[in-house]
């Protein structure tokens, strides 16, 4: 995607009532998400559909160094693709700011048909989803942030 | 329906056609439940041993992959769950679908059947139809204890949903009774399961792929983050599809693999 249809995109969502915009092209994702306490007024992430992770969405938490809000994070224990529900259609798990006991099911990773269910290790409340639905995710990567 | 409602299976029945392996099991079978699955996730977390065995006769909320429904009838499939516990220190066996179905086609081939093939990851075919699925769901917090839930067509059942297209062990083989069957596949559950312990999948790579049901075929994967398509090579040492595209060899962890039709 050239810069000046991002500028066009970014100027879009800055003069719009809209907070978040999603578009894929072909092999380009683009996500811009406006961040109302932020003193930049929009920030630009990219990246390409096969890429290991997912952009974080707006975060109503102030960001630290990572850009995660504080807390614990749950990680994944292997590779799979990330799914939020138990099954197509279903409601998510969790979403952000519900309240999780330890053990409560967060969500589901499967590789080559292994189901994996990933529990709250902490209880808390869901700062943050860092993986969307459906997204292959690595060993060790950041899955949930529970504060 | 032509035949009585057949009995529970016998138990004994299984114990002595598991012969030595029997040691290694502790069979449990009800007339009926919701899930096997489910029932044998829940005696995981509470501390039961590895090799713990649940057979139903019937599953009223049998489960597929992701919450599809497994449709099953009292004598015309058999599905059961095992509870298997890989040794500390292992990580999580991510291959087990794949040894899980070579096992289930060394037992069918034990009793006598030929012509079972594989599809990756862990359907068994029989002449391109669908004779049993498996669904592995890990213990929630110990990723090396893996509850295997496995549902094998016996006999074709009256009505199918449209669509469906499923083969059956009377298809590949004469009559065998349900007991025979279970202890057939459990004992090469046993003795794959610990060869995948000790090797890897690598170790039971080169068996699998002789039964590889479309090796060198035109496939497309969907699902699993991005849809791409293919020629089907076969599987890596750690399970993974190798696919050949247009843009070189691609791995595949993950999502469904459908026979493409030739152009």
């Amino acid at each position: 995607m050239d810069l000046r249809k991002l500028k066009t995109l970014i100027d879009l969502v800055q003069n719009s009532g809209i907070s978040e915009l999603e578009i894929s092209e072909g092999e380009e994702k683009i996500r811009i998400a406006k961040h109302v306490a932020a003193p930049a007024p929009t920030t630009v992430m990219m990246s390409a559909p096969a890429a290991a992770h997912a952009p974080a969405p707006a975060l109503p938490a102030e960001p630290i160094g990572n850009g995660l809000p504080e807390g614990h994070v749950v990680t994944a224990p292997m590779v799979g693709t990330f799914y939020r529900a138990g099954s197509p259609g279903a409601p998510a798990f969790v979403e952000v700011g519900t309240a999780v006991k330890q053990g409560a099911t967060l969500c589901i990773l499967e590789a080559m048909k292994l189901m994996n269910e990933i529990e709250a290790d902490v209880s808390g409340t869901v700062k943050a989803i860092l993986v969307e639905n459906g997204q292959p995710v690595e060993f060790g990567q950041p899955l949930f942030v529970i504060g | 329906m032509p035949d009585s409602s057949p009995a529970v299976l016998d138990t004994v029945a299984v114990v002595a056609a598991l012969g030595v392996a029997a040691c290694r099991f502790d069979i449990d079978v009800v007339a009926e439940c919701d899930s096997t699955n489910s029932r044998l996730l829940a005696r995981a977390a509470s501390g039961a041993a590895s090799g713990t065995v649940l057979a139903a006769d019937a599953q009223t909320a049998g489960r597929g992959r992701l919450g599809r429904q497994w449709a099953s009838a009292p004598g015309d499939s058999l599905t059961f769950s095992l509870l298997w516990r890989f040794p500390p220190g292992s990580g999580a066996p991510a291959a087990l679908s794949l040894a899980v179905g070579l096992a289930l086609a060394l037992g069918l081939e034990q009793l006598g059947a030929a012509g079972v093939a594989l599809k990756w990851p862990n359907d068994l075919l029989y002449r391109e139809r669908k004779l049993a699925g498996v669904l592995i769901e890990l213990q929630p917090g110990d990723i090396r204890s893996a509850v295997i839930g496995i549902g094998i067509n016996l006999r074709r059942p009256c009505s199918l949903p449209p669509g469906v297209e499923a083969a059956a062990l009377n298809e590949a083989l004469a009559a065998v009774s349900r007991e025979a069957v279970l202890g057939a596949l459990l004992q090469n559950l046993c003795t794959t399961l610990d060869r995948y312990s000790n090797g890897g999948f690598a170790a039971l790579r080169a068996e699998w792929q002789a039964r590889h049901a479309w090796a060198g075929r035109p496939v497309r994967i969907s699902g699993g983050g991005s849809d791409s398509s293919g020629r089907c090579l076969g599987v890596d040492d750690d399970g993974a599809l190798l696919l050949a595209t247009e843009s070189g060899m691609q791995r595949v962890v993950s999502g469904d693999v459908s026979l493409r039709l030739a152009p």
